[in-house]
């Protein structure tokens, strides 16, 4: 198929794509709408899922008239029936459709809807709440409405978001569609073009050199554009009107032949080896005095020849006709005239095609008087080298080659060589060392570039200066040279002495414009005295501050002023400092010392400046004879750095207030000068949540409430105390005592200075703050500054730990003192504890109420403190939650627990779970779930044997995640408990998200089960929470077997408690486990 | 010149079109409606339709009055003298409970509810009352208006903090009432509505007394702010409620979108100083909407209605009957997920 088919073919193929492409894009746009809506509802069943939840937490709360419960019932049914449809592509789809069921079952059996029979809306009757306390309800309705509402909010973002994604998704298919389209469109063009411009143009070449074959000599190529081909067939239209042109000019070439043929009396012969005769040109007739055309045989035309040639010319014409050798001959003939003339002949042989002889040709020309002429030249050549011979110069001739044609006598006495040494030889061979001299390029430039040249140079092989000149000629280069050694010799002396007197006086100035440049360029003013004091040289910088800076006698300090009157005349300022340099400088000049310095201030017009004078001896016999030199330094920058590091020190960069050290300093100056103020004292005091000022309105608006609190207590210490801020929002105050006042009206007045609230001028806004004071009177005891601060803040420190909503001051105490000392020496006692391995963990069984079998055991640690004996957590896991400590002792007891694990399924014991305390600090500290995990692997325990209690508190630090981290504990297979259930903060929110196994009832509501109905209320709704979220309810604290047979009745199968066992020590533990004895044990160690 | 030819000629083609659909834009007549609301930070909406234009932007020309309290807004309702009204819940159950005519054309139905709130009802006293925790309540006169939310909010309050009734003495007072009374010592504390607590605050610091302490109830207490009509209104002009449903709509986006000038707007209206909606925003959540949260709110209301002694004299409670839905629905459906009241096992 050729070019011109298979463009047009691939157009139509073109065309079928774009419409299958179009066809493809529209059926993807259909199915990617299908998968949208798809998408869309299961939005919205999650939707219709998430509200049904919260209408169940309602219903709980409220109950519900009928139509409302059938309503609901009736939503539950659809949702089911929707993910049993969705079931057959989803299988979890059908869980969640039971766990819908479960849900509306579990609602209605927690509203007493037991039977379908008594089925409330078939009744027709109001369905009752769940009994809880009135505060209990307002709370959990409270938290579950949040949860409505949030997630009302997340799903209408969740809709917005998909909206979005399609809205995005439609652009996103509509554009690739159009980019197809326009890809197709693309081809079809692409390949009409190809069509158009490629085969179209190719063809029409070929048409045009098959014409030009067949012999059409007008027949061109058709020029379709300006590109690649269109060029081609221009090329090719051009070629062919070259040729046309390059025979045409053949024509007239030949004619311009004859006519140089003519004028260089030149011709052209050839003899017919078979017929032997001879062809003449018209010239060679000419020169043989014969008309046009004269064919003469070749005897004929030998005997043209002059006599003594003719034997010679037979010789050539035979070698040449016979053998094929040419011949080149200059020899005479003698015309039809009788006249001899100088003839040169040219014979070559021509061969045909089996490489015989057929023919020989050759060319003919009259050179008569070419010989006159080289006769003439060689008659003046004589007399030319007669007198070359004569002169006193050197003088070479060389031919194109470089070889010497010609050597004078005098080159040769020169050259020391002989001239037949020289001729014929080259010139470089002879003398190699030219190559790359001066003479070298003279005689190059000269032979290349035929200009006359010279060069003077010394000649390191002869050991000869030569003044060479070379001038070109016809034939190569003629040279002329003579010895100039002597000359040089007598320059070069004489140039030596310069270049000496030359290099002496550039060293001389180079020095002294060194000093002078080193001298102007030192950052201090100098000036050079003589031994009376007066200046007699300055440097820039003197020069320059004398002039800008004009003493106050109106002297610019310069040369020719006396600097010992100058400084003896001083007023004012720095007078006194004058004086002392004046002196200074008077026993620098006697001699009476070597040197003196003095640092001084130094008011100039526009600022502070600091000098430092130096006076430096010139002489060093003693005397005055040498003068001094004077130095002044400007030292003001290292002055200011030096002040600066002072305010960094002392001075808060922010407020602008002393910071802790400063305000030390500050009190430091107060005691020195003032007796021990007995009635004043000195208070620390911090912002409360300045971190939420921060976090709602920006740092920069939080430093502005800084500052402005900082000028308050300022203006509140007045000019007698002091303020500082000593970091972060803390601030310190020192109020002196004032008459009448006590300390309680001393504190009042800090607290007053937030009454106005601040307005920072970033946010516009006008934000409240409070303020949290600790403090320290000083009383009749004096202590150090530092010794105040550190009691104020002591008091500060536990006034944080305090309930909000006390007074807001708290007073430091000898007992508090005591309290914090007790508290570090915990601490450390504990660090060392860990080290020292102190820690052990006791074991409480969880049993199953029903028959006292042991299901698990909850790991409790217990300190054997070396002195204290053995310590319960309660006296020491506090104060390891405030230092952190509580990291380690946690990651202890996660190892000791899961080694202990270990080592009863190793003796072969029945495996039990053990439950460990988990703090919240231990998430707060991060990568719990890695550690669990690590200690799991360490000891190869099933992560089913491990449970992990985590108290309500967790949930104040509500966070995504400690939510993931539960999770990921929950995926790990570890059991999941909530421990102390009812004691702290726990929402139904939190409670459905989080995902417990088992909730503990706290052994406060345990307790008081049988004589407190609020009590008795709380652990059934616990229970009725535990068996909606479908985790276990556990009952802690039990202490006495009535109290477990009213757990019993109420549906509560496992607890613990002394009445079932107390913690037991390893070794009693593991007897436990031994005996598997169900529990309480009775007196003689057997279980009941 | 192609392109030249096409669009002239589509110009020819469309403008007969453009200037019948302006034509029909202009003729169309405007519906009149009366709505009756009160002064809270929680009707910004109604605010912003106002002074936006988006009623007229719907074809409605409003004549908005604002009351001292969503109860005399509910009051207009049934006067006749509005055809709807904004409140929150309280005036609305309250209503339900003193009259038998629920489910019949007068009866009040609930259309949307507007806004999802916390913070903007609180008790308010003085720094030199003494008050510094609840406890601190007990011997003291507390000024709530009945029938409103206020009242509700204090129950919810002395519920919480176990507070006995017989220890405290309740006044009475409208909301206009109250700053004058506290100021003026006649009662020791107030509940009190935004932005009502912004302009007590701003008279205790002008007065130059003691400055004003709040007691929040955001762990207690969410408020919602509802559209109401009668039943007549919502099932023969339900194309109105729609248009009306609609503006609220546009006000709700515009606040979104512009949060800065609806603050300006409503300060303006409302005569306030300050940036109190800016306090407040973050607490806030403007939201059209029928859910199942609401109908829990109802429930706790009837709950505390009963606890506190409202008789009930408008016969069995159902609860779906106090919605209809249908309009909201027909504009926005996936906002609507309270239950259908026709549902097939309804009880006999």
């Amino acid at each position: 198929m050729n070019l011109f088919r298979i463009s047009q073919f691939s157009i139509v193929a073109c065309l079928a794509g774009l419409v299958l492409l179009l066809i493809l894009s529209l059926d993807a746009g259909r199915r990617v709408q299908e998968k949208q809506e798809a998408i869309a509802e299961l939005l919205q069943l999650n939707e219709r899922i998430n509200e049904l939840s919260a209408a169940s937490d309602s219903l709980v709360l409220f109950g519900a008239d009928p139509d409302l419960w059938a309503a609901y019932r009736a939503e539950g049914e659809a949702i089911r029936t929707q993910l049993e449809r969705l079931g057959e592509q989803h299988p979890d789809a059908r869980k969640a459709a039971r766990r819908v069921t479960h849900m509306v079952e579990s609602v209605g059996a927690a509203l007493g809807d037991g039977d379908a029979d008594n089925e409330p809306s078939r009744l027709g009757r109001e369905i009752e709440p769940l009994e809880v306390p009135t505060r209990s309800r307002i709370v959990m309705h409270h938290v579950a409405g949040q949860g409505m509402a949030l997630d009302t909010a997340l799903d209408s973002a969740l809709r917005q978001r998909q909206q979005a994604i399609a809205r995005e998704a439609t652009w996103i298919g509509a554009t690739l569609a159009v980019a197809a389209l326009i890809f197709g469109a693309l081809c079809v063009v692409a390949f009409g073009l190809i069509h158009g411009r490629i085969a179209r143009p190719v063809r029409s070449l070929a048409d045009t050199l098959e014409r030009r074959r067949a012999g059409e000599s007008g027949a061109r190529a058709q020029v379709t554009g300006n590109d690649e081909l269109g060029r081609l067939a221009e090329t090719l239209n051009r070629t062919l009107d070259e040729r046309d042109a390059a025979e045409a000019e053949l024509t007239r070439q030949g004619d311009l032949l004859d006519m140089a043929g003519r004028a260089a009396r030149f011709g052209a012969w050839s003899v017919d080896l078979d017929s032997m005769t001879c062809e003449w040109s018209d010239m060679v007739a000419e020169i043989h005095g014969m008309p046009h055309g004269y064919a003469p045989t070749v005897e004929e035309g030998i005997r043209f020849y002059a006599p003594e040639h003719r034997k010679r010319i037979s010789e050539a014409f035979k070698t040449c006709a016979e053998r094929g050798e040419p011949y080149d001959e200059e020899l005479q003939v003698v015309d039809a005239n009788g006249q001899r003339h100088w003839v040169r002949t040219v014979g070559h042989p021509v061969y045909d095609e089996e490489q015989n002889i057929v023919r020989v040709q050759g060319a003919f020309q009259d050179i008569s008087e070419q010989k006159a002429l080289e006769q003439e030249s060689r008659r003046l050549s004589d007399r030319l080298a007669a007198m070359l011979e004569a002169i006193t110069d050197g003088f070479v001739a060389v031919d194109e080659q470089w070889r010497y044609t010609y050597v004078n006598a005098t080159a040769a006495w020169i050259l020391d060589k002989s001239p037949e040494e020289l001729i014929g030889t080259s010139i470089w061979d002879q003398f190699p060392e030219l190559v790359g001299s001066r003479m070298e390029r003279a005689l190059v430039t000269a032979m290349e570039e035929r200009i006359s040249n010279s060069a003077d140079e010394f000649f390191e092989p002869l050991e000869t200066w030569f003044d060479m000149h070379a001038y070109p000629w016809e034939e190569g280069v003629a040279v002329f040279f003579r010895d100039v050694t002597e000359d040089h010799r007598m320059i070069e002396q004489l140039r030596a002495q310069e270049a000496a007197l030359r290099a002496s006086r550039d060293e001389l100035d180079a020095a002294l414009h060194t000093r002078q440049i080193l001298i102007n360029s030192l950052p201090a003013h100098i000036a050079m005295l003589d031994e009376e004091g007066t200046i007699v040289d300055v440097n820039d910088q003197w020069r320059h501050f004398g002039q800008e800076n004009l003493f106050n006698n109106g002297s610019d300090f310069g040369v020719g002023t006396n600097y010992i009157m100058l400084c003896e005349a001083a007023e004012g300022e720095c007078s006194e400092e004058a004086k002392t340099v004046a002196d200074g400088l008077k026993d620098v000049l006697q001699g009476e010392r070597g040197s003196f310095a003095l640092e001084y201030p130094c008011h100039s017009p526009d600022k502070q400046r600091w000098f430092r004078v130096m006076f430096s001896r010139l002489s060093t016999e003693g005397t005055a004879a040498g003068g001094a030199v004077a130095m002044h330094i400007d030292i003001t920058e290292r002055k200011l750095a030096e002040r600066e590091l002072n305010r960094l020190a002392y001075e808060d960069s922010l407020t602008g207030l002393p910071s802790r050290n400063g305000f030390a300093r500050g009190m430091h100056q107060r005691f020195e000068h003032d007796d021990w103020p007995a009635g004043g004292i000195v208070a620390m005091l911090d912002v409360i949540d300045q971190h939420d000022i921060n976090d709602a309105h920006g740092y920069k608006a939080g430093d502005q409430v800084l500052v402005e609190l900082g000028q308050r207590l300022q203006r509140q210490a007045g000019e007698h105390g002091l303020a500082g801020r000593t970091g972060g929002d803390e601030f310190v105050v020192y109020l002196p005592s004032e008459p009448g006042q006590s300390a309680e009206d001393q504190l009042a007045r800090i607290a007053n200075v937030i009454d106005q609230p601040f307005s920072p001028e970033e946010t516009g806004l006008e934000i409240e703050v409070e303020l949290r004071i600790g403090y320290t009177e000083l009383g009749d005891r004096p202590r150090t500054p530092e010794d105040l601060v550190r009691e104020a803040e002591l008091a500060l420190f536990e006034n944080r730990r305090e309930t909000p909503g006390q007074t807001p001051w708290l007073a430091f105490t000898e007992e508090l003192n005591k309290q914090t000392r007790e508290r570090i020496r915990l601490t450390n006692e504990l660090r060392h504890a860990l080290e020292a391995d102190e820690f052990e963990l006791h074991f409480q069984p969880k049993v199953n109420l029903t028959d006292g079998s042991m299901i698990s055991a909850e790991a409790l640690i217990r300190w054997q403190h070396p002195e204290r004996g053995l310590l319960p957590p309660g006296l020491f896991i506090p104060v390891a939650e405030q230092s952190r400590l509580i990291g380690p002792i946690g990651d202890w007891v996660l190892r000791a627990a899961c080694r202990q694990l270990r080592d009863w399924r190793q003796a072969g014991l029945a495996a039990v779970r053990v439950a460990i305390n988990v703090s919240q600090v231990q998430f707060m500290l991060g990568d719990f779930p890695a550690k669990v995990r690590a200690a799991l692997e360490e000891f190869d325990v099933d992560p089913a044997h491990l449970s992990l209690e985590i108290t309500e508190s967790v949930f104040e630090r509500h966070s995504d995640r400690l939510l993931n981290e539960i999770h990921e504990l929950k995926k790990l297979g570890v059991r999941m408990s909530l421990d102390d259930f009812g004691t702290g903060y726990s929402s139904l929110l939190y409670l459905q998200r989080y995902p417990f196994d088992e909730i503990k009832i706290d052994r406060g509501f345990v307790n008081h089960l049988l004589d407190d109905r609020y009590s008795h209320n709380i652990v059934r709704t616990v229970m009725n929470l535990a068996e909606a979220l479908d985790a276990e309810p556990v009952a802690e604290g039990i202490e006495s077997n009535e109290v477990a047979a009213a757990l019993l009745e109420m549906g509560c199968r496992v607890g613990q408690g002394y009445y079932y066992s107390m913690p037991l020590a390893t070794e009693d533990f593991r007897w436990l486990l031994e005996m598997r004895s169900n529990l309480p044990l009775s007196p003689n160690g057997h279980g009941r | 010149m192609l392109l030249e030819t096409s669009i002239k000629t589509l110009a020819t083609a469309l403008l007969p079109i453009l200037l019948a659909v302006s034509v029909s834009y202009a003729q169309r007549s405007e519906d009149m409606v009366r709505v009756a609301s009160a002064v809270y930070l929680g009707d910004v909406p109604t605010i912003i339709a106002e002074e936006r234009g988006f009623f007229a932007h719907q074809g409605i020309r409003a004549e908005v009055t604002h009351h001292a309290s969503g109860v005399l807004s509910m009051a207009k309702l049934r006067a006749g003298e509005a055809d709807f009204a904004l409140m929150g819940l309280t005036p609305f159950v309250l209503d339900r409970l003193a009259n038998a005519d629920s489910g019949g054309p007068d009866a009040p139905v609930i259309l949307a509810s507007l806004v999802h709130s916390i913070g903007l009802v609180q008790i308010v006293t003085t720094g030199d009352s003494g008050i510094r925790q609840a406890a601190d309540f007990r011997g003291r006169r507390i000024a709530v208006e009945r029938g409103t939310n206020s009242e509700f909010v204090w129950w919810l309050y002395e519920h919480y903090h176990g507070i006995d009734r017989a220890s405290i003495e309740l006044v009475d007072l409208s909301f206009a009432e109250m700053s004058e009374a506290l100021m003026a010592g006649r009662v020791d504390a107030v509940v009190l509505v935004e932005p009502r607590v912004t302009k007590l605050k701003a008279r205790l610091n002008e007065s130059s007394q003691s400055r004003a302490v709040h007691f929040h109830v955001n762990n207690l207490y969410t408020g919602k702010w509802i559209l109401v009509t009668s039943r007549r209104t919502a099932e023969n002009r339900r194309a109105l409620c729609r248009k009306l449903l609609a503006s609220y709509q546009q006000s709700i986006e515009f606040i979104d979108r512009e949060p800065d000038e609806s603050i300006a707007l409503f300060n303006r209206r409302m005569d306030v100083i300050g940036d109190i909606l800016a306090d407040h925003w973050s607490a806030l959540d403007y939201d059209l909407n029928l859910d199942w949260g609401l109908i829990a709110s109802l429930q706790k209301q009837f709950y505390w209605a009963r606890a506190v002694g409202y008789a009930n004299t408008g016969g069995p409670l159902r609860m779906l009957d106090l919605f209809d839905p249908n309009p909201l629905r027909d504009i926005q459906p996936g906002d609507v997920s309270i239950p259908r009241a026709n549902v097939p096992d309804r009880a006999p």
